[in-house]
């Protein structure tokens, strides 16, 4: 089981980025519903493991931070489900 | 992590990408200035056909065209959508490939083996076939549009006369429209998704 994908946040996060080609920083907070700070140290991790991709860019003269979902990203949301259902199966 | 846990977990993520992103954020101003172009050039075959005196083809479709492209460009420019979805990139795709192969066929055969009628006619298919694609994923007054198109390429055949003039409303129902519905619906350009 990925221990990274285990929260909540960083699973919702992987997830509306899954049927998206990216999706800014605001827009996850509003979709998530989490607060900028704590966003933000998830997005962190998520980065720093290379499950997404972060591109600064300027729109409309402001700063904007988009995020993807890279390769390594999708294959750990498929195998943190591979695990989750695997554990069920084995309870059930 | 217990298998309760895992449960709710999976049921949860079931949830996240069942509700897959499907909304379309094509600029509305695009679709308005592609569907004056294609109903302006119709609109001036059917002039001519019915003996109005109007410039030639190639000194009102060129700069049509330029200004279409200018405002396609200007508005992608200053698009200000917050996300990128993959119906977008699949619109972005099939516009593209359509009027590609369309101008290629276009420039390649019309008025040697394909007459110009059947040329305008191939246009309005092809769009019409576009925005019913488009249309049918994540928005319903394109599929609409795309219908209108599909259907005024229908009709046109069997009433000669007024063959152009009913191709020009068919562009004008396909796409401006539709654009001024998505243009009203949501001040960002999103569409709802069906």
């Amino acid at each position: 089981m990925d221990e990274l994908l285990l929260s909540k946040v960083r699973l919702a996060v992987i997830a509306q980025l899954l049927s998206a080609e990216w999706v800014t920083f605001s827009e996850l907070q509003k979709s998530i519903d989490v607060t900028n700070g704590n966003l933000g140290a998830h997005l962190g991790k998520l980065v720093e493991a290379g499950y997404v991709k972060e591109e600064k860019r300027f729109e409309a003269r402001r700063p904007q931070s988009r995020y993807r979902l890279t390769k390594t990203g999708r294959n750990a949301l498929l195998h943190h489900v591979t695990a989750l259902q695997m554990l069920v199966e084995q309870h059930s | 992590m217990d298998a309760s846990e895992a449960r709710d977990h999976l049921q949860w993520i079931d949830g996240i990408v069942r509700a897959t992103d499907r909304s379309l954020h094509m600029p509305p101003v695009t679709l308005i200035a592609w569907g004056l172009f294609g109903t302006m050039v119709n609109a001036l075959h059917q002039a001519t056909a019915s003996g109005m005196t109007v410039p030639r083809d190639e000194v009102l479709h060129l700069p049509m065209m330029v200004v279409a492209i200018g405002v396609s460009v200007w508005a992608a420019s200053r698009g200000r959508a917050a996300r990128q979805s993959l119906v977008d990139s699949n619109a972005g795709i099939v516009f593209s490939v359509v009027f590609a192969v369309l101008m290629l066929v276009n420039l390649a055969a019309q008025n040697t083996v394909i007459p110009f009628q059947a040329m305008a006619l191939f246009w309005c298919v092809g769009f019409s076939i576009a925005l019913l694609i488009v249309g049918i994923q994540a928005s319903r007054p394109l599929w609409i549009g795309g219908l209108a198109l599909l259907a005024a390429s229908v009709t046109a055949g069997h009433i000669p006369g007024w063959f152009d003039g009913i191709l020009a409303l068919g562009w004008a129902l396909g796409f401006v429209v539709p654009g001024i519905v998505l243009a009203l619906e949501r001040p960002d350009g999103r569409t709802a998704s069906i």
